[in-house]
C-alpha cells in the first residue's frame, strides 16, 4: 500500500464528502461561511438546551444523593450509539450508492478495501462529531462532578474515539446487505420509506420503553428509563464493552476497553470485507447493467399531449422520492400527528385527547348554530395540507436544465402549465380524499357536509396549486445539483406559501364578517364557494399569463 | 501494449462482448469503432479493470488486469465518456490527487501539469472548483489528470465529445505524440473521419464480436473505399 496515495485518497474524500473547499475557495467562501454560521446560530439554542439538560440531570442526582450517575452516563452513551446508528444508515447509503465518483476511482490503482475504507472514514468523522456533540457534555459533567478518577481519563478518551465504530459498522453492513437484495435494495422509495419508518420506530421504542414502569418516584423513574436505554444499547452486539469501560473500576474498565478495541478492529475488518465483496464486487461484475438488461419495455402507446405530459410528470415525480416526499406537503405530518396523539393519550391516561375534545365540541350546542362555519373551516383546513405541497411551486424548477425539452416542443406554453397542474393536482387530490375519508371516522358530519368539504377543499387546493405553479413559471430555479435542492432551497415555494396564506387570510376575513353579521347557512356556504371559485379563476388567469414566459426563460 | 485474449462478458441474456481477442502494440493508436451497444465501453471498462470479464483475460504491459489489478492500473490512464469527477474539488486538487494515486513525484508532476494545462488552455481555471466548469473544461481536466503520470497505455472512451475544435486538435496531437513516444493509445469513437486520419489500426466491433481489425489498407476492399463505407458494409452484413 502506498501511503501517499492513500493519504491523498482520504484527503479528497474529506474535501469532496464534507464540501470543505466551499469554506476556503475564494468565490464561494463568504456564502459558505454565512450559511455555516447561520446554521450554527439556528441550532445552538436547541443544542444549548440539550447540554443544560444533561448538566442539570447530573446536578439533580447529586443534590438528591441519588447514586444513579453511572446509569445516566450509560443511558446517554447508548442513546448516542443509537443516534449514530440511525444517522449512519442514510449517510452510508448516500455515500456509497448515490455518488458518481466510483467511475473515477475504480480505474485508479487502489484496492477495493482502500476505496471502501476511504469512503467510510469520512462518515466515521461525521458520526464521531454527532456522537461527541451529544455525549461529551454528559461525560465532561460526569468527570467534573468527580464520579470518575483521572485514571479513567485515557480509557474514556479511547472510548470516545471508538464510539462510532460499532453502530457505524452495523449501519454500513446492513446498508450494503440490503442494497444487494434484488428488486428492493436499489429502490430509492424503499430507502426513503424504510428510513422514515425506522426513525419513527426508534423514537416509539425509546418513548414507550421509557414509560413502561412509571412508578411516579423520580429515582425509580430515572433508574428504569436509563436502564431501559442502556439495555437497548445491548442490542448493538459488542457495544457493551465500550459502555462499561466508562463506569467500571480501574482494571475492569481497562479490560473492558481492551475488549472494546478488539471488537472495534473486528467490526472494521468485517465492514471492509463486506464492502469489498458486496459493494465494489457487484460493480466489477457489472450487476447493474445485468439488472437493466432484464427490464423489458412495454409496447408504445399513443396518447394526446396532455395525457402523455401528465403521465410523464407523474412518473418523473414518483420515481424521484425526494421530490415526491416534499410534494406530500402537510399530509406527511398526518401519520406523525397520529402517532403523537396516540402517545399523548396513552401517556396522559386519556386526559389529553384532542380528537375527543373536538368530538365534544362538535356535539355541543354551538355546533348546531354555527355548523356551516365548522364545515367551511374544516374544508379550508384540509386544503391547507395540500397547499403546503411543493409539487407546484417547484414544478418548472425541478425540470432544471431539462426544461429545454418543454421549450422545444410544438405545444402552447399553457398546455405545459396545465399538464403540470393536473399531474400535481391528481396526487394531492388522492391524498386529500384519503384524509377526508379518515376524517369521517372522527368528525360527525352528515353526507352532504362531507360532499361540500370535498368540493370546497378541492377548489381551494386548485387555486393554491395554480398560483404556486404560476409563481414558478415566472422565474424557475433551473440551476441545481439535485432535485432536493430544486424543491427545498427554492424561494418560489416560500413565495407560493405566502400567496396561500394570503388566500386563507381572505377566507378567514370573509368568514369573520359572515359570523359577525350572523349570516344564515346558505349564505355562508355560497359565499365561501364563490370566494374560492373567484380565487381559482384569478389563479388560472395568472397562470396563463405566467406560462407564456416559458419562451423567454433561458435554459 | 494491450493484449485481450478471448474475453466474454454477458449481462443476463445479453452477450455484450463475445470471445474478443485483440492485440494493441506499443507505439500505435488503435481506433475501436462500432454501432451503439456493440460492446465498446464494456471492452474498455474491462481493459482498465472496472469490469471483470466472465471469461478470458486482459494483459496491459504484460500484467494481467484481473490477477494484478493495482500493478496493471499503474500503467494505464483512462478517460471516460462522461467526465463525472469530484465537483467540489478544484481542478488542481483533482489532478494532484490522481498524481498521488499514480505516485508521480513532485518535480515531475509540476512541469507536466503546467505543460498540459497550457496546451489545453486550462491554466487560469485550475484553481476554480470543478462544479463551475463547462462540459468541455471537465473533459480537459480529466485529460490532464490522465496524462499526468505518462501512462504506458492510454485508454479513451469517446474522448472528442464536448471538446471545442482547438482542444480537439490539441488532443489529437497529444495522442499522436504519446504513441510516437512508444506508448499505446486505445480509443473508441463514432467520428470515423478522425479514426481514419489518426489511427494506425482500427478494430470494428458489432454485437460484441470483433468483425474486422487491421490498418485501413488491410480493411479496404477497393482502392477508393473509405472507413465509413467499410464500417457500413461490416455493420449491415
Amino acid at each position: 500500500m502506498n501511503g501517499r496515495a492513500m493519504r491523498s485518497l482520504l484527503a479528497v474524500q474529506f474535501l469532496a464528502g464534507m464540501n470543505l473547499n466551499a469554506l476556503f475557495v475564494r468565490k464561494k467562501r463568504v456564502k459558505a461561511w454565512l450559511a455555516t454560521v447561520g446554521m450554527a446560530a439556528l441550532l445552538s439554542p436547541s443544542y444549548i438546551g440539550i447540554v443544560v439538560l444533561q448538566v442539570k440531570a447530573f446536578g439533580f442526582l447529586r443534590n438528591n444523593g441519588l447514586p444513579l450517575e453511572d446509569m445516566l452516563l450509560l443511558g446517554m452513551y447508548a442513546a448516542s450509539l443509537f443516534m449514530i446508528l440511525f444517522a449512519g444508515i442514510p449517510t452510508v447509503y448516500a455515500s456509497l450508492y448515490q455518488s458518481k465518483e466510483l467511475s473515477a476511482l475504480l480505474p485508479l490503482p487502489f484496492s477495493p478495501w482502500q476505496i471502501v475504507a476511504a469512503k467510510l472514514a469520512v462518515i466515521y468523522v461525521i458520526e464521531l462529531l454527532v456522537g461527541w456533540a451529544f455525549f461529551l457534555p454528559a461525560l465532561i459533567t460526569y468527570f467534573a462532578y468527580g464520579y470518575a478518577s483521572v485514571w479513567h481519563l485515557p480509557i474514556a478518551l479511547i472510548g470516545l474515539l471508538l464510539m462510532p465504530i460499532v453502530p457505524l459498522a452495523l449501519s454500513a453492513i446492513a446498508c450494503i446487505l440490503i442494497s444487494n437484495v434484488p428488486g428492493v435494495g436499489q429502490s430509492k422509495w424503499f430507502w426513503y420509506i424504510g428510513i422514515t419508518v425506522a426513525l419513527i420506530g426508534a423514537s416509539l421504542m425509546l418513548t414507550t420503553g421509557m414509560m413502561a414502569e412509571d412508578s411516579g418516584a423520580m429515582a425509580d423513574l430515572i433508574q428504569v428509563r436509563m436502564r431501559q436505554i442502556a439495555q437497548i444499547g445491548h442490542m448493538l452486539p459488542g457495544a457493551q464493552f465500550g459502555m462499561y469501560a466508562l463506569v467500571d473500576d480501574r482494571w475492569t474498565a481497562a479490560l473492558h476497553q481492551a475488549a472494546n478495541v478488539a471488537v472495534s478492529v473486528g467490526y472494521v475488518l468485517a465492514t471492509l470485507a463486506v464492502g469489498s465483496a458486496l459493494y465494489i464486487g457487484p460493480i466489477l461484475r457489472g450487476d447493474a447493467a445485468r439488472r437493466r438488461s432484464r427490464v423489458h419495455r412495454g409496447a408504445a402507446e399513443t396518447r394526446g399531449f396532455l395525457a402523455s405530459y401528465v403521465r410523464k410528470e407523474l412518473l418523473c415525480t414518483l420515481k424521484d422520492p425526494a421530490v415526491a416526499m416534499n410534494g406530500l406537503g402537510g399530509y406527511i405530518a398526518l401519520p406523525l400527528l397520529g402517532v403523537t396523539y396516540t402517545i399523548m393519550k396513552i401517556q396522559s391516561k386519556g386526559k389529553v385527547d384532542i380528537i375527543g375534545q373536538l368530538d365534544a365540541m362538535l356535539h355541543s350546542e354551538q355546533m348546531a348554530t354555527h355548523l356551516p362555519f365548522f364545515v367551511v373551516g374544516i374544508a379550508l383546513g384540509l386544503a391547507t395540507f395540500g397547499s403546503l405541497s411543493s409539487l407546484f411551486a417547484a414544478s418548472y424548477s425541478k425540470d432544471g436544465k431539462r426544461l429545454w425539452i418543454e421549450k422545444s416542443l410544438p405545444v402552447a406554453p399553457f398546455s405545459v402549465y396545465v399538464g403540470k397542474l393536473l399531474a400535481g393536482y391528481a396526487l394531492v387530490t388522492a391524498l386529500n380524499l384519503l384524509t377526508i375519508a379518515l376524517a369521517t371516522l372522527v368528525v360527525p358530519f352528515r353526507a352532504q357536509h362531507w360532499l361540500y368539504v370535498i368540493v370546497l377543499s378541492q377548489i381551494a387546493i386548485g387555486w393554491n396549486a395554480a398560483f404556486g405553479l404560476a409563481v414558478d413559471a415566472m422565474r424557475p430555479k433551473l440551476v441545481w445539483k439535485d432535485t432536493v435542492q430544486a424543491v427545498k432551497q427554492n424561494m418560489n415555494v416560500v413565495l407560493a406559501m405566502g400567496v396561500s396564506f394570503a388566500g386563507i387570510g381572505a377566507n378567514a376575513g370573509a368568514l369573520k364578517a359572515l359570523w359577525d353579521t350572523q349570516a344564515g347557512p346558505p349564505l355562508v356556504y355560497a359565499a365561501a364557494l364563490a370566494l374560492n371559485l373567484a380565487l381559482l379563476a384569478g389563479a388560472l388567469a395568472f397562470g396563463r399569463s405566467a406560462s407564456a414566459r416559458l419562451a423567454r426563460i433561458q435554459v | 501494449m494491450i493484449e485481450i485474449v478471448g474475453i466474454t462478458k454477458s449481462y443476463g441474456d445479453k452477450r455484450a462482448v463475445d470471445n474478443l481477442t485483440l492485440d494493441v502494440r506499443d507505439g500505435e493508436i488503435f481506433g475501436f469503432i462500432g454501432p451503439n451497444g456493440a460492446g465498446k465501453t464494456t471492452t474498455i471498462k474491462t481493459i482498465v479493470g472496472m469490469l471483470r470479464p466472465d471469461s478470458g483475460a486482459v494483459r496491459v504491459n504484460g500484467v494481467d488486469v484481473q490477477a494484478n489489478p493495482i500493478e496493471a492500473k499503474l500503467g494505464i490512464a483512462y478517460v471516460p465518456d462522461t467526465p463525472d469527477v469530484y465537483e467540489r474539488l478544484t481542478g488542481i486538487q483533482f489532478v494532484n490527487f490522481i498524481a498521488d494515486a499514480y505516485r508521480v513525484p513532485q518535480d515531475v508532476r509540476v512541469p507536466r501539469i503546467a505543460q498540459l494545462a497550457e496546451m489545453l488552455e486550462m491554466t487560469d481555471a485550475l484553481g476554480d472548483v470543478i462544479e463551475s466548469y463547462s462540459h468541455g473544461m471537465r473533459q480537459k481536466i480529466v485529460l490532464i489528470a490522465a496524462l499526468v503520470h505518462d501512462p504506458k497505455a492510454w485508454v479513451l472512451d469517446e474522448p472528442l465529445v464536448g471538446l471545442d475544435p482547438k482542444a480537439s486538435f490539441a488532443l489529437k496531437g497529444l495522442m499522436r505524440q504519446h504513441a510516437d513516444s512508444g506508448n499505446t493509445v486505445f480509443f473508441s469513437t463514432h467520428i470515423l473521419e478522425v479514426a481514419e486520419r489518426l489511427c494506425d489500426r482500427v478494430g470494428v466491433i458489432v454485437q460484441g464480436r470483433l468483425v474486422a481489425c487491421g490498418t485501413l489498407d488491410e480493411l479496404r476492399t477497393s482502392a477508393d473505399s473509405t472507413l465509413e463505407s467499410i464500417f457500413l458494409d461490416l455493420v449491415d452484413r
